[in-house]
């Protein structure tokens, strides 16, 4: 092969990769943030997958559903990444946090601010474990249903029913807020006592 | 309906995968028990901040950057140093170890330290050793140090075997990454200190470097051939 033919090999195959996950990537970049919670490592995530999938054009063009496909190699990365991760993280607790659990750190007074909650939602979802985390984000906030994501996550219904509810348990009491401020709340006792 | 039962069926009520009969009971429940009908507003409310929580746009010129990236890094076929998840992992871990090791977090002077001990894997590759803080308050002027045992060596910082700094703990998790390599076998120790008004708090992580299994194999079989 002369040497501008290899050239035009591999522009093809380029092409053919670009012209075939262009499409795909925002999708993805939005999955993984899901997962993640954090631009950084979304796009990091991202990167590291088409990096892998980049030589292994030919198959990805023989895929008939790709996004689910990818969404799950997406996935399988980000749980291999955590897995070997997982025994080097350790974490230790300043004295000012003495006697404290993580759930009563969080002031019940700061109910009624909206943002504050939000806040506060953030650092919880932070809090579960990844795969509870994955099943409530990708459900709860991003709309997959469960069938869904029984393919993608590549776990049964079952299992994802019962970790989606302990994650929604989880945020329920990481979450020490009052559903309505005061005012509605006491005109809503009202109307139930009289 | 009682209580529990109106709990067990929560999540099937928010999702409205509820039959007519069981919706009517719990209806019913709801307007007799404030308790039950508050924990249902919470977690509809949660519901609805979930539905509403935004995916911050990607950097700007990600996707072409992305694209590009893919081949050029395949074309080099550069091992990736794994960064990512940081947050994550602290995060995630953070109530496993609160909860493992309320007993670990009792205030302690230098006089007398009860100290919080950790076990890691290490290997002559770099590995990153992730230790997240967590603080109830925003910190400044906190004294940090890390001391390496003599068969461990932070990636970037030579033969020094002591690194001190000063920093200050935002209120939440702060994560300090350790690239950790091991240069000789066995075990080692690497201790992270922090100092305020005098006071200090200790972790031990302790380290063991050991030649993979299939190695040792391999050597016996040559030595028995
Ligand atoms: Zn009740």
């Amino acid at each position: 092969m002369s040497v501008i033919n290899i050239f035009r090999a591999k522009s093809k195959s380029k092409d053919r990769f670009e012209l075939l996950m262009r499409p795909c990537v925002e999708g993805l970049y939005r999955f993984a943030y899901r997962l993640t919670q954090s631009q950084n490592d979304a796009e990091e995530l991202v990167q590291q997958l088409l990096t892998k999938l980049y030589p292994k054009i030919d198959q990805l063009e023989s895929i008939e559903k790709l996004q689910p496909w990818l969404s799950r190699a997406l996935y399988n990365l980000f749980v291999d990444g955590f897995r070997k991760k997982q025994v080097e993280a350790a974490i230790f607790v300043t004295e000012d946090v003495c006697n404290e659990t993580a759930s009563s750190s969080m002031t019940p007074s700061m109910h009624t601010d909206n943002e504050q909650i939000k806040q506060q939602l953030l650092s919880a979802i932070e809090r579960l474990n990844p795969d509870q985390r994955a099943v409530v984000m990708l459900h709860d906030a991003e709309g997959y249903t469960l069938s869904e994501l029984e393919n993608i996550l590549q776990t049964p219904i079952g299992t994802l029913k019962s970790r989606l509810n302990r994650a929604r348990t989880h945020l329920q009491k990481l979450l020490p807020m009052e559903p309505f401020d005061e005012e509605q709340r006491v005109k809503g006792k009202k109307e139930i006592t009289s | 309906m009682n209580c529990e039962q109106v709990n067990n069926l929560l999540q099937d009520y928010i999702d409205g995968d509820l039959p007519e009969a069981q919706l009517k009971a719990l209806t019913e429940h709801h307007q007799i028990c404030s308790t039950c009908e508050s924990n249902y507003r919470k977690a509809v409310q949660i519901r609805t901040l979930l539905q509403t929580m935004p995916v911050p746009p990607a950097s700007e010129g990600f996707v072409d950057r992305v694209l590009n990236k893919a081949q050029h890094s395949s074309d080099n076929q550069k091992p990736v140093i794994y960064k990512a998840f940081a947050g994550a992992i602290a995060a995630g871990f953070a109530i496993w170890f609160i909860t493992a090791s309320t007993l670990l977090t009792t205030p302690v002077n230098t006089q007398n330290s009860t100290n919080d001990i950790y076990k890691v894997m290490v290997s002559n590759e770099i590995k990153t050793i992730k230790v997240a803080i967590e603080s109830k308050y925003k910190l400044s002027n906190v004294q940090m140090s890390i001391e390496l045992s003599p068969n461990l060596e932070l990636a970037g910082f030579g033969s020094r075997t002591s690194i001190n700094w000063n920093t200050q703990l935002k209120k939440g998790i702060n994560l300090i990454q350790l690239p950790i390599l091991g240069l000789a076998a066995g075990d080692g120790e690497i201790i992270t200190r922090i100092q305020m008004n005098g006071k200090e708090k200790i972790m031990h992580i302790r380290t063991n470097y050991q030649i993979p299994d299939n190695v040792w194999h391999l050597t016996n079989t040559n030595i028995n051939t």
